[in-house]
């Protein structure tokens, strides 16, 4: 009888955190891009986030973003342009990701990056997304995704 | 052309049942009837590799394979890992010291890749039947001791490896490092 709570308020607390993501999101809908006070910072990542306590929809972009920033810090500006997604779902997905710490700009929020290039992710162009029919590209359609 | 994943981790981690999750074949596997300590935890066991795969469009495919998880068929290790594109590294979180299986592992890929990087992602699974110690102390664990395989802290999820959902954020976190590691590459 004991054990059953601690499995029922584990389940629940997984539900929590998939819900506590989507309400953050919604709250960031339709918020202005100049809001977003790290749009000029470098952003590195600290540590992923559990991919499967996230609302499903929202796992390949934030993977991606995680994927990106583990390779090499990157200016907030450029992520929606590296990886093909718009700024307003970028940008909503790190501000969740940075509440939750496990992003951060690299010298405080608001700080500018520099324009050094090579803080800025030289090798990934934003015409470099990864090609349909290539096999990265087909993996992605696999599993639903287009990026 | 052909991509192979290799799932890796101690024995009754879930590693074949990860694989049939996602798998779109019949998962072939070698399982004989286990006869060593094993048979405390499970009565057959994989002995020399487990094969699923995803079929792509056209003739592509990832091939998913797993890896014998006692030591003593390490060297099925070696031949994987000479194809694998990335590792799925399964944890068993109700072992008695999983942060000394994932050392374990880390070492064991360490001594084989050498200098050579390979994306991974960690699934822990059995979190249901110990909950007791977070999934922080893998990630801490990690990020103390660094992860030469990767070249980076790597994923860390839960993982229930019935939930095929969760085999497949563990793919999506497999293929973001994979289009990285592709897209930087190239340049």
């Amino acid at each position: 009888m004991t054990e059953l709570p601690d499995i029922m308020s584990e389940s629940n607390k997984l539900h929590q955190e998939q819900q506590e993501w989507a309400a953050a999101l919604a709250r960031l809908e339709g918020q202005p891009l100049e809001a977003y006070q790290f749009r000029f910072s470098l952003l590195r990542l600290v540590s992923w986030p559990g991919l499967t306590h996230l609302p499903d929809e929202h796992i390949p972009a934030v993977a991606r973003i995680c994927a990106l920033l583990a390779r090499k810090p990157t200016a907030a500006s450029l992520i929606p342009l590296t990886l093909g997604m718009s700024e307003e779902q970028a940008f909503a997905l790190i501000e969740v990701l940075r509440q939750n710490q496990n992003i951060e700009a690299v010298g405080g929020i608001g700080a500018t990056a520099s324009v050094n290039a090579q803080d800025e992710a030289p090798e990934l162009q934003a015409g470099d997304k990864p090609r349909e029919s290539s096999l990265i590209g087909k993996l992605w359609q696999r599993l639903g995704i287009r990026p | 052309m052909e991509w192979n994943i290799l799932f890796m981790g101690p024995v009754g981690a879930g590693k074949t049942q990860a694989i049939r999750s996602i798998s779109d074949i019949e998962v072939v596997n070698t399982d004989e009837l286990a006869t060593d300590e094993t048979s405390l935890m499970k009565s057959h066991t994989t002995v020399s590799m487990d094969v699923g795969a995803i079929h792509l469009v056209g003739t592509d495919k990832v091939r998913l394979y797993g890896a014998p998880g006692q030591d003593r068929f390490d060297f099925m290790w070696d031949i994987l890992l000479e194809q694998a594109k990335g590792v799925v590294l399964v944890l068993n979180h109700s072992n008695p010291d999983p942060v000394a299986d994932l050392d374990h592992y880390l070492k064991a890929l360490e001594e084989r890749l050498l200098s050579r990087r390979l994306p991974m992602v960690i699934g822990v699974t059995h979190t249901d039947v110990e909950r007791k110690q977070p999934l922080d102390r893998y990630v801490s664990h990690l990020n103390q001791r660094g992860c030469q395989v990767s070249g980076q802290v790597p994923p860390v999820l839960e993982m229930d490896a019935r939930n095929s959902k969760h085999v497949r954020a563990a793919l999506i976190a497999m293929t973001a490092q994979l289009e990285m590691a592709e897209r930087f590459r190239k340049n």
